[in-house]
Protein backbone atom coordinates (compact mmCIF):
# COMPACT_ATOMS: atom_id res chain seq x y z
CA UNK A 1 0.00 0.00 0.00
CA UNK A 2 1.20 3.23 -0.57
CA UNK A 3 1.50 3.75 -4.28
CA UNK A 4 3.08 1.20 -6.09
CA UNK A 5 4.85 1.84 -9.17
CA UNK A 6 2.76 0.45 -11.81
CA UNK A 7 1.97 0.82 -15.34
CA UNK A 8 -1.52 0.72 -14.62
CA UNK A 9 -3.70 3.45 -15.36
CA UNK A 10 -6.00 3.45 -12.15
CA UNK A 11 -8.52 6.01 -12.42
CA UNK A 12 -8.44 8.20 -15.93
CA UNK A 13 -8.86 12.35 -16.58
CA UNK A 14 -12.54 11.35 -17.00
CA UNK A 15 -12.91 9.59 -13.58
CA UNK A 16 -12.98 6.16 -14.95
CA UNK A 17 -11.69 3.09 -13.20
CA UNK A 18 -9.13 0.73 -14.25
CA UNK A 19 -12.16 -1.75 -14.39
CA UNK A 20 -14.53 0.63 -15.80
CA UNK A 21 -16.22 1.84 -12.87
CA UNK A 22 -16.82 5.15 -11.40
CA UNK A 23 -15.74 6.59 -8.55
CA UNK A 24 -18.61 5.53 -6.52
CA UNK A 25 -20.14 2.57 -8.26
CA UNK A 26 -19.35 -1.22 -6.56
CA UNK A 27 -18.64 -3.76 -8.42
CA UNK A 28 -21.61 -6.44 -9.51
CA UNK A 29 -22.51 -7.84 -6.01
CA UNK A 30 -25.02 -11.25 -6.46
CA UNK A 31 -26.15 -12.87 -3.11
CA UNK A 32 -27.85 -16.24 -2.59
CA UNK A 33 -29.17 -17.84 0.29
CA UNK A 34 -29.36 -21.15 1.31
CA UNK A 35 -27.50 -22.90 -0.85
CA UNK A 36 -26.11 -25.50 1.47
CA UNK A 37 -28.10 -28.49 2.39
CA UNK A 38 -26.23 -29.65 5.93
CA UNK A 39 -25.86 -25.99 6.79
CA UNK A 40 -28.17 -24.45 9.03
CA UNK A 41 -27.84 -21.25 7.52
CA UNK A 42 -25.78 -20.92 4.07
CA UNK A 43 -25.16 -18.13 1.78
CA UNK A 44 -23.38 -17.64 -1.46
CA UNK A 45 -21.37 -14.36 -2.68
CA UNK A 46 -20.28 -13.07 -6.14
CA UNK A 47 -18.40 -9.69 -5.07
CA UNK A 48 -17.00 -8.56 -7.93
CA UNK A 49 -14.96 -11.54 -9.24
CA UNK A 50 -14.95 -12.98 -5.98
CA UNK A 51 -16.70 -15.77 -4.99
CA UNK A 52 -17.39 -17.17 -0.91
CA UNK A 53 -19.27 -19.65 0.67
CA UNK A 54 -20.49 -18.86 3.93
CA UNK A 55 -22.07 -21.50 6.25
CA UNK A 56 -23.06 -21.21 9.58
CA UNK A 57 -23.79 -24.34 12.18
CA UNK A 58 -25.17 -23.95 15.37
CA UNK A 59 -26.26 -22.79 18.16
CA UNK A 60 -23.97 -25.75 18.99
CA UNK A 61 -22.65 -27.88 21.48
CA UNK A 62 -19.59 -26.55 22.06
CA UNK A 63 -16.11 -28.40 21.69
CA UNK A 64 -13.95 -28.26 23.71
CA UNK A 65 -16.03 -27.92 26.44
CA UNK A 66 -13.90 -26.15 28.41
CA UNK A 67 -14.25 -23.08 26.17
CA UNK A 68 -18.34 -22.87 27.16
CA UNK A 69 -18.93 -19.56 28.60
CA UNK A 70 -21.77 -20.08 31.40
CA UNK A 71 -23.32 -16.77 30.83
CA UNK A 72 -23.32 -16.52 27.13
CA UNK A 73 -22.37 -18.16 23.41
CA UNK A 74 -19.38 -17.77 22.36
CA UNK A 75 -19.04 -17.14 17.85
CA UNK A 76 -16.42 -19.21 15.98
CA UNK A 77 -15.36 -17.94 12.70
CA UNK A 78 -13.59 -19.62 9.82
CA UNK A 79 -11.95 -17.84 6.90
CA UNK A 80 -10.45 -20.00 4.30
CA UNK A 81 -8.97 -19.13 0.83
CA UNK A 82 -8.79 -22.76 -1.35
CA UNK A 83 -5.83 -24.00 -2.79
CA UNK A 84 -7.42 -22.55 -6.13
CA UNK A 85 -8.95 -19.24 -5.65
CA UNK A 86 -5.91 -17.30 -6.71
CA UNK A 87 -3.55 -17.89 -9.26
CA UNK A 88 -0.43 -20.08 -7.74
CA UNK A 89 -1.80 -22.41 -5.97
CA UNK A 90 -1.99 -21.33 -1.94
CA UNK A 91 -1.53 -23.95 0.95
CA UNK A 92 -4.86 -25.56 2.55
CA UNK A 93 -3.52 -24.49 5.87
CA UNK A 94 -4.53 -21.63 7.88
CA UNK A 95 -2.15 -18.41 6.70
CA UNK A 96 -1.61 -15.32 9.10
CA UNK A 97 -3.56 -13.64 7.30
CA UNK A 98 -6.35 -15.84 7.22
CA UNK A 99 -6.09 -16.30 10.71
CA UNK A 100 -6.29 -12.25 11.18
CA UNK A 101 -9.43 -11.96 8.95
CA UNK A 102 -10.80 -14.98 10.75
CA UNK A 103 -10.30 -12.98 13.91
CA UNK A 104 -11.45 -9.62 12.25
CA UNK A 105 -14.26 -11.45 10.54
CA UNK A 106 -15.46 -12.94 14.11
CA UNK A 107 -15.46 -9.03 15.97
CA UNK A 108 -16.95 -7.42 12.99
CA UNK A 109 -20.12 -10.27 13.18
CA UNK A 110 -20.00 -10.57 17.46
CA UNK A 111 -21.99 -7.07 18.15
CA UNK A 112 -24.54 -7.84 15.95
CA UNK A 113 -25.26 -12.00 16.85
CA UNK A 114 -27.71 -12.16 20.15
CA UNK A 115 -25.13 -14.44 21.73
CA UNK A 116 -26.29 -14.34 25.39
CA UNK A 117 -29.64 -15.88 24.10
CA UNK A 118 -27.66 -18.99 24.11
CA UNK A 119 -25.02 -19.82 27.21
CA UNK A 120 -22.70 -22.70 26.60
CA UNK A 121 -23.35 -22.89 22.87
CA UNK A 122 -21.38 -22.12 19.45
CA UNK A 123 -22.31 -20.67 17.12
CA UNK A 124 -19.45 -21.68 14.21
CA UNK A 125 -19.36 -19.66 10.93
CA UNK A 126 -17.42 -21.07 7.99
CA UNK A 127 -16.01 -19.06 5.19
CA UNK A 128 -14.42 -20.65 2.14
CA UNK A 129 -13.46 -18.05 -0.53
CA UNK A 130 -13.47 -20.01 -3.70
CA UNK A 131 -12.55 -17.06 -5.41
CA UNK A 132 -10.41 -14.08 -4.60
CA UNK A 133 -10.62 -10.34 -6.14
CA UNK A 134 -9.01 -8.26 -3.10
CA UNK A 135 -11.89 -7.00 -0.64
CA UNK A 136 -13.14 -10.81 -0.15
CA UNK A 137 -13.11 -10.05 3.70
CA UNK A 138 -15.75 -7.55 3.24
CA UNK A 139 -17.43 -9.82 1.11
CA UNK A 140 -16.95 -12.60 3.18
CA UNK A 141 -18.34 -10.45 5.94
CA UNK A 142 -22.01 -9.56 3.75
CA UNK A 143 -22.14 -13.65 3.32
CA UNK A 144 -22.18 -14.37 6.87
CA UNK A 145 -24.55 -12.00 7.77
CA UNK A 146 -27.13 -13.20 5.16
CA UNK A 147 -25.65 -16.89 6.57
CA UNK A 148 -26.59 -16.26 10.02
CA UNK A 149 -29.98 -14.42 9.50
CA UNK A 150 -30.69 -17.86 6.71
CA UNK A 151 -29.62 -19.77 10.46
CA UNK A 152 -32.86 -17.74 12.07
CA UNK A 153 -29.96 -16.55 14.53
CA UNK A 154 -31.94 -13.81 16.74
CA UNK A 155 -29.56 -10.36 15.39
CA UNK A 156 -29.05 -6.94 16.56
CA UNK A 157 -28.92 -5.95 12.95
CA UNK A 158 -27.55 -7.26 9.41
CA UNK A 159 -24.16 -6.20 8.93
CA UNK A 160 -22.99 -5.25 5.78
CA UNK A 161 -19.39 -3.80 4.20
CA UNK A 162 -17.72 -2.35 1.96
CA UNK A 163 -13.83 -1.09 1.40
CA UNK A 164 -13.55 2.08 -0.16
CA UNK A 165 -10.04 3.58 -0.61
CA UNK A 166 -7.66 5.59 -2.10
CA UNK A 167 -6.35 5.70 -5.43
CA UNK A 168 -4.57 8.72 -7.63
CA UNK A 169 -5.38 10.99 -4.95
CA UNK A 170 -9.04 10.30 -4.91
CA UNK A 171 -11.60 8.52 -2.96
CA UNK A 172 -12.91 5.38 -4.60
CA UNK A 173 -15.87 2.82 -3.37
CA UNK A 174 -14.81 -0.91 -3.33
CA UNK A 175 -11.35 -1.23 -4.01
CA UNK A 176 -10.59 -3.95 -6.44
CA UNK A 177 -7.45 -6.24 -6.38
CA UNK A 178 -5.54 -3.93 -8.84
CA UNK A 179 -6.58 -0.76 -6.46
CA UNK A 180 -5.93 -2.80 -3.13
CA UNK A 181 -1.60 -3.58 -4.96
CA UNK A 182 -1.08 -0.20 -6.50
CA UNK A 183 -3.46 2.46 -4.88
CA UNK A 184 -2.93 4.62 -1.65
CA UNK A 185 -5.02 3.28 0.97
CA UNK A 186 -7.37 0.81 1.52
CA UNK A 187 -9.99 0.97 4.40
CA UNK A 188 -13.06 -2.21 5.06
CA UNK A 189 -15.79 -1.15 7.04
CA UNK A 190 -18.80 -3.11 8.21
CA UNK A 191 -21.74 -1.11 9.07
CA UNK A 192 -25.27 -2.30 10.91
CA UNK A 193 -27.23 0.00 8.89
CA UNK A 194 -30.26 -0.20 11.14
CA UNK A 195 -28.61 0.55 14.23
CA UNK A 196 -26.21 3.13 12.42
CA UNK A 197 -23.40 1.68 14.19
CA UNK A 198 -20.12 0.48 12.59
CA UNK A 199 -18.56 -2.92 13.73
CA UNK A 200 -15.18 -2.96 11.58
CA UNK A 201 -12.55 -0.12 10.51
CA UNK A 202 -9.18 -0.99 9.31
CA UNK A 203 -7.40 1.16 7.50
CA UNK A 204 -4.13 0.14 4.91
CA UNK A 205 -2.06 3.28 3.95
CA UNK A 206 -2.12 6.88 4.87
CA UNK A 207 -5.06 9.81 4.60
CA UNK A 208 -5.56 13.19 6.22
CA UNK A 209 -8.71 13.57 8.40
CA UNK A 210 -10.69 14.72 5.73
CA UNK A 211 -9.85 11.82 3.46
CA UNK A 212 -10.87 10.06 6.32
CA UNK A 213 -13.72 11.47 6.58
CA UNK A 214 -14.83 10.83 3.26
CA UNK A 215 -13.83 7.23 2.98
CA UNK A 216 -15.63 6.74 6.02
CA UNK A 217 -18.30 7.80 4.43
CA UNK A 218 -18.18 6.91 1.08
CA UNK A 219 -17.84 3.24 2.39
CA UNK A 220 -21.09 3.67 4.85
CA UNK A 221 -22.44 4.57 1.55
CA UNK A 222 -21.56 1.90 -0.16
CA UNK A 223 -23.10 -0.86 3.01
CA UNK A 224 -25.96 0.76 2.57
CA UNK A 225 -26.04 -0.34 -0.89
CA UNK A 226 -25.24 -3.64 -0.07
CA UNK A 227 -27.65 -4.56 2.97
CA UNK A 228 -30.27 -3.95 -0.01
CA UNK A 229 -28.52 -6.80 -1.62
CA UNK A 230 -28.73 -8.65 1.55
CA UNK A 231 -32.46 -8.34 1.80
CA UNK A 232 -32.95 -9.32 -1.52
CA UNK A 233 -31.30 -12.50 -0.79
CA UNK A 234 -32.66 -12.99 2.20
CA UNK A 235 -36.37 -12.41 0.32
CA UNK A 236 -35.95 -14.77 -1.99
CA UNK A 237 -35.03 -17.40 0.13
CA UNK A 238 -37.87 -17.24 2.80
CA UNK A 239 -40.68 -15.49 0.55
CA UNK A 240 -40.42 -16.78 -2.97
CA UNK A 241 -42.43 -20.01 -4.15
CA UNK A 242 -45.50 -19.33 -2.29
CA UNK A 243 -42.82 -19.96 0.86
CA UNK A 244 -43.68 -17.73 4.22
CA UNK A 245 -41.99 -17.19 7.41
CA UNK B 1 -47.39 -9.07 1.67
CA UNK B 2 -43.86 -7.63 0.59
CA UNK B 3 -44.42 -4.58 2.81
CA UNK B 4 -44.76 -6.93 6.36
CA UNK B 5 -41.54 -8.62 5.93
CA UNK B 6 -38.90 -7.50 8.10
CA UNK B 7 -35.22 -7.82 8.54
CA UNK B 8 -33.06 -8.08 11.75
CA UNK B 9 -32.41 -4.96 13.07
CA UNK B 10 -35.59 -3.73 11.33
CA UNK B 11 -37.57 -1.25 13.65
CA UNK B 12 -41.46 -1.84 13.82
CA UNK B 13 -42.62 0.37 16.71
CA UNK B 14 -42.12 2.74 19.50
CA UNK B 15 -41.14 1.15 23.12
CA UNK B 16 -44.31 3.77 23.99
CA UNK B 17 -46.63 1.66 21.82
CA UNK B 18 -45.61 -2.04 22.08
CA UNK B 19 -43.82 -4.39 24.24
CA UNK B 20 -41.11 -6.85 22.16
CA UNK B 21 -42.40 -10.50 22.14
CA UNK B 22 -40.78 -13.64 20.09
CA UNK B 23 -37.95 -12.97 18.15
CA UNK B 24 -38.28 -8.88 18.96
CA UNK B 25 -36.16 -6.71 21.13
CA UNK B 26 -35.95 -2.82 22.67
CA UNK B 27 -33.22 -0.86 22.00
CA UNK B 28 -34.58 1.34 24.05
CA UNK B 29 -36.56 3.25 21.60
CA UNK B 30 -37.89 1.21 19.48
CA UNK B 31 -38.99 -2.54 18.96
CA UNK B 32 -36.79 -3.91 16.79
CA UNK B 33 -37.07 -7.48 14.52
CA UNK B 34 -34.57 -10.37 15.52
CA UNK B 35 -34.76 -12.05 12.57
CA UNK B 36 -36.15 -12.33 9.04
CA UNK B 37 -40.19 -12.76 9.23
CA UNK B 38 -43.52 -11.43 9.31
CA UNK B 39 -45.18 -9.04 12.03
CA UNK B 40 -47.40 -10.21 14.16
CA UNK B 41 -49.21 -7.66 16.52
CA UNK B 42 -51.46 -8.49 19.43
CA UNK B 43 -53.00 -5.77 20.04
CA UNK B 44 -54.85 -7.00 22.82
CA UNK B 45 -51.49 -7.27 24.92
CA UNK B 46 -49.47 -4.63 22.73
CA UNK B 47 -46.98 -7.03 22.13
CA UNK B 48 -45.30 -7.54 18.84
CA UNK B 49 -44.11 -10.84 17.91
CA UNK B 50 -41.91 -11.90 14.97
CA UNK B 51 -43.21 -15.01 12.81
CA UNK B 52 -40.05 -16.67 11.39
CA UNK B 53 -39.80 -20.11 9.75
CA UNK B 54 -36.78 -21.93 10.88
CA UNK B 55 -36.59 -22.94 14.16
CA UNK B 56 -32.82 -23.07 15.79
CA UNK B 57 -32.18 -26.01 18.00
CA UNK B 58 -32.25 -24.62 21.51
CA UNK B 59 -35.14 -26.01 23.47
CA UNK B 60 -37.85 -23.40 25.06
CA UNK B 61 -39.61 -23.83 28.32
CA UNK B 62 -42.61 -26.73 27.46
CA UNK B 63 -41.07 -28.18 24.82
CA UNK B 64 -40.83 -32.13 24.95
CA UNK B 65 -37.37 -33.17 24.04
CA UNK B 66 -35.58 -36.91 23.84
CA UNK B 67 -32.12 -37.84 24.62
CA UNK B 68 -29.28 -39.62 25.78
CA UNK B 69 -28.30 -39.51 29.16
CA UNK B 70 -24.45 -38.19 29.53
CA UNK B 71 -23.76 -37.97 33.03
CA UNK B 72 -25.19 -39.25 35.69
CA UNK B 73 -24.85 -37.28 39.38
CA UNK B 74 -26.33 -37.83 43.28
CA UNK B 75 -29.10 -36.00 42.21
CA UNK B 76 -29.43 -34.91 38.88
CA UNK B 77 -28.68 -36.30 35.43
CA UNK B 78 -27.24 -34.44 32.04
CA UNK B 79 -29.15 -35.51 29.25
CA UNK B 80 -27.73 -34.57 25.41
CA UNK B 81 -30.79 -33.41 23.19
CA UNK B 82 -31.42 -35.63 20.16
CA UNK B 83 -35.48 -34.28 19.30
CA UNK B 84 -37.50 -31.54 20.20
CA UNK B 85 -41.08 -31.77 20.04
CA UNK B 86 -40.05 -34.68 17.77
CA UNK B 87 -38.26 -33.28 15.40
CA UNK B 88 -34.46 -34.31 15.24
CA UNK B 89 -31.24 -31.86 15.85
CA UNK B 90 -28.09 -31.80 15.37
CA UNK B 91 -26.94 -29.51 18.13
CA UNK B 92 -26.77 -31.97 21.28
CA UNK B 93 -27.37 -29.53 23.30
CA UNK B 94 -27.13 -30.30 26.96
CA UNK B 95 -30.07 -30.01 29.59
CA UNK B 96 -29.78 -30.99 33.19
CA UNK B 97 -32.87 -32.60 35.03
CA UNK B 98 -33.35 -33.16 38.87
CA UNK B 99 -33.96 -36.09 40.28
CA UNK B 100 -33.86 -35.17 43.93
CA UNK B 101 -37.44 -36.14 44.62
CA UNK B 102 -37.68 -39.28 43.09
CA UNK B 103 -37.93 -42.56 45.30
CA UNK B 104 -35.43 -44.67 43.12
CA UNK B 105 -31.85 -45.72 43.80
CA UNK B 106 -31.39 -45.59 39.58
CA UNK B 107 -33.56 -42.80 37.54
CA UNK B 108 -31.79 -43.50 34.58
CA UNK B 109 -27.90 -44.98 33.34
CA UNK B 110 -25.37 -43.40 30.83
CA UNK B 111 -26.65 -43.62 27.30
CA UNK B 112 -30.29 -43.99 28.09
CA UNK B 113 -32.57 -42.79 26.17
CA UNK B 114 -34.87 -40.40 28.37
CA UNK B 115 -37.87 -38.20 27.67
CA UNK B 116 -38.37 -34.77 29.75
CA UNK B 117 -39.90 -31.39 29.35
CA UNK B 118 -37.76 -28.39 29.39
CA UNK B 119 -38.68 -25.94 32.66
CA UNK B 120 -36.52 -23.46 32.78
CA UNK B 121 -33.71 -21.44 31.40
CA UNK B 122 -31.28 -20.39 34.92
CA UNK B 123 -27.93 -19.20 35.20
CA UNK B 124 -26.80 -20.36 31.68
CA UNK B 125 -28.50 -24.19 32.07
CA UNK B 126 -31.37 -25.66 30.76
CA UNK B 127 -33.58 -26.95 33.49
CA UNK B 128 -35.94 -30.25 32.30
CA UNK B 129 -38.37 -32.33 34.09
CA UNK B 130 -38.43 -36.36 34.35
CA UNK B 131 -41.49 -36.47 36.86
CA UNK B 132 -44.89 -36.48 35.52
CA UNK B 133 -45.66 -40.30 34.00
CA UNK B 134 -44.73 -39.78 30.53
CA UNK B 135 -41.75 -38.49 31.02
CA UNK B 136 -38.26 -41.01 32.02
CA UNK B 137 -36.17 -43.96 30.15
CA UNK B 138 -37.94 -44.74 26.72
CA UNK B 139 -34.85 -47.31 26.34
CA UNK B 140 -32.08 -49.05 28.06
CA UNK B 141 -30.25 -52.20 28.42
CA UNK B 142 -29.65 -54.61 31.08
CA UNK B 143 -26.62 -53.03 33.53
CA UNK B 144 -25.28 -56.31 34.37
CA UNK B 145 -24.90 -58.21 30.79
CA UNK B 146 -25.97 -55.28 28.19
CA UNK B 147 -28.72 -56.95 26.68
CA UNK B 148 -32.55 -56.42 26.20
CA UNK B 149 -34.79 -55.52 29.13
CA UNK B 150 -38.38 -56.15 29.50
CA UNK B 151 -40.42 -53.43 31.39
CA UNK B 152 -42.08 -55.14 35.05
CA UNK B 153 -44.38 -52.80 36.63
CA UNK B 154 -42.21 -49.42 37.82
CA UNK B 155 -38.78 -51.83 36.90
CA UNK B 156 -37.34 -53.56 34.34
CA UNK B 157 -35.80 -56.91 33.68
CA UNK B 158 -33.31 -58.58 31.93
CA UNK B 159 -34.14 -61.34 28.77
CA UNK B 160 -30.74 -62.77 29.11
CA UNK B 161 -29.80 -62.91 33.04
CA UNK B 162 -32.67 -61.77 34.72
CA UNK B 163 -31.28 -58.95 36.50
CA UNK B 164 -33.96 -56.40 38.10
CA UNK B 165 -33.27 -53.06 38.27
CA UNK B 166 -34.77 -49.47 38.88
CA UNK B 167 -35.45 -46.87 36.28
CA UNK B 168 -38.21 -44.33 36.26
CA UNK B 169 -39.62 -45.68 32.95
CA UNK B 170 -41.68 -43.13 30.90
CA UNK B 171 -45.48 -44.88 30.23
CA UNK B 172 -43.46 -44.38 26.56
CA UNK B 173 -41.15 -47.31 27.25
CA UNK B 174 -40.52 -49.30 24.67
CA UNK B 175 -43.39 -47.84 22.31
CA UNK B 176 -43.48 -44.53 19.46
CA UNK B 177 -40.55 -42.60 20.56
CA UNK B 178 -38.15 -45.36 20.92
CA UNK B 179 -39.12 -46.88 17.79
CA UNK B 180 -38.74 -43.26 16.13
CA UNK B 181 -34.67 -43.19 17.62
CA UNK B 182 -33.82 -46.32 16.49
CA UNK B 183 -34.91 -45.80 13.01
CA UNK B 184 -32.28 -43.17 13.54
Amino acid sequence: MGGRDTDLVLLDENGIRCDGRKIDEPRRIMIKAGVLKNADGSAYIEFGDNKILAGVFGPRDVHPKHIADTDTGILRCRYHMSPFSVTERKSPAPSRREIEISKVLKEALQPAVMLEQFPRTVVDVFLEVLQADGGSRCAALDAASVALADAGIPMRDMVSSIAAGKVADTIILDVNNEEDQAGQADMPVGYMPNLEKITLVQLDGILTQDEYKKCLETAIGGCKLVYEIQKKALTDKFFSNGESA
Amino acid sequence: MSESIIFPGDRIASVEEYEAGHNTFDDGNDVRATVVGTVEIDKKERIIHVKHSSVISIPKVGDIVIGKVTAVFGTMIAVSIDYINGKPKSSHVECICSTRNLRKKRIALVNDIVCVRIISHLNGAIHATIKEPQFGVLFTKCVKCGRKVIQIRDAVKCTECSWIDERKLSSDFGTNYFVKLSEK
